[in-house]
């Protein structure tokens, strides 16, 4: 509890390091539902592509039904515990949650759009979104890791221009695991250590 | 010699409050009092020396029939802030 007191440099210096580590810490917090997300399409993508070298194409369709179903369930649960915590709470600001959702909304419309038009152009499309979300996060955060994995898996989505459509779903689990899978995780350990759970 | 400490932002909470403001840009009256687990007196109090000094501009509204105060902090406070983290840091061994 904060009462008026005399401080010390150093203890500024703790307040300031506390408030700034607690709302990091609500960011670190979604590291869980990046990482679940990002594991589902890395293990779908290579699914996807091992279905496609043994002539199950037909059968892909269900493939992305078991990432959507599994990584909704998680993410609802995930807000739905975020909301029990802060109940008292009449205002959640939550900018990065924002972008990412609209990253996701994106990467849905342009998934229907583009879905007949071009293999080539469909996973840079896909990923671009996302690529600004990751970026974004990680200069909020200040994580070097999270800023040089974005641009990485920006090269990656837009290298998919280049690359065999045989390859791209390779490809697919690269990206998610640079883009989500690798942030996700150090997010996560980052709020475990944080909580020290 | 040491540069003096604003008196203004060298206080436990109000130093909480803007350190929260400088995280978020803005802010609100609840999400302060989870984060410093102050009381509302308390911490309306120093919001008004902070809206004084023209540290931040504060706005009431209603948000579900219920008073919601938003916090948003100004150029002056952004860079009172950094002064004083600047000053602080002369003060700390090295």
């Amino acid at each position: 509890m904060m009462n008026e007191k005399k401080l010390s440099a150093i203890e500024s210096l703790e307040i300031i390091q506390s408030i700034l580590d607690q709302t990091k810490q609500k960011y670190e917090e979604k590291g869980f539902t990046i990482l679940v997300w990002g594991s589902l399409i890395l293990l779908t993508s290579v699914a996807q592509y091992l279905l496609l070298t043994t002539g199950n194409a037909d059968k892909i369709g269900y493939l992305w039904l078991f990432t959507v179903v599994p990584g909704s369930i998680t993410t609802f649960i995930v807000k739905f515990i975020e909301g029990a915590k802060s109940k008292e709470r009449k205002q959640n600001r939550d900018r990065m949650g924002f972008i990412w959702l609209m990253a996701s909304f994106m990467a849905l419309v342009t998934g229907f759009l583009l879905q007949d038009i071009s293999d080539h152009i469909f996973i840079t499309m896909i990923w671009a979104p996302f690529c600004v979300a990751g970026l974004s996060t990680g200069l909020y955060l200040r994580e070097h890791l999270l800023i040089a994995m974005s641009i990485l898996a920006a090269i990656l989505a837009f290298s998919a221009v280049f690359i065999p459509v045989s390859l791209q779903s390779l490809l697919n689990a690269l990206i998610a695991l640079v883009l989500m899978v690798i942030p996700g995780l150090k997010l996560y350990q980052d709020f475990k250590k944080r909580n020290r759970v | 010699m040491f540069k003096k400490l604003n008196p203004l932002l060298h206080s436990q909470l109000r130093l909480a409050i803007m350190s929260l403001l400088i995280a978020e840009t803005t802010t609100d009256f609840s999400r302060i009092k989870e984060v410093t687990d102050a009381s509302s007196g308390n911490i309306s109090v120093q919001i008004t020396k902070l809206e004084e000094a023209k540290y931040i501009i504060v706005k009431k509204t209603f948000k579900n029939n219920y008073p919601n105060t938003e916090l948003k902090i100004t150029k002056t406070g952004i860079d009172a802030f950094d002064e004083y983290v600047r000053v602080l840091k002369e003060y700390l061994p090295s």
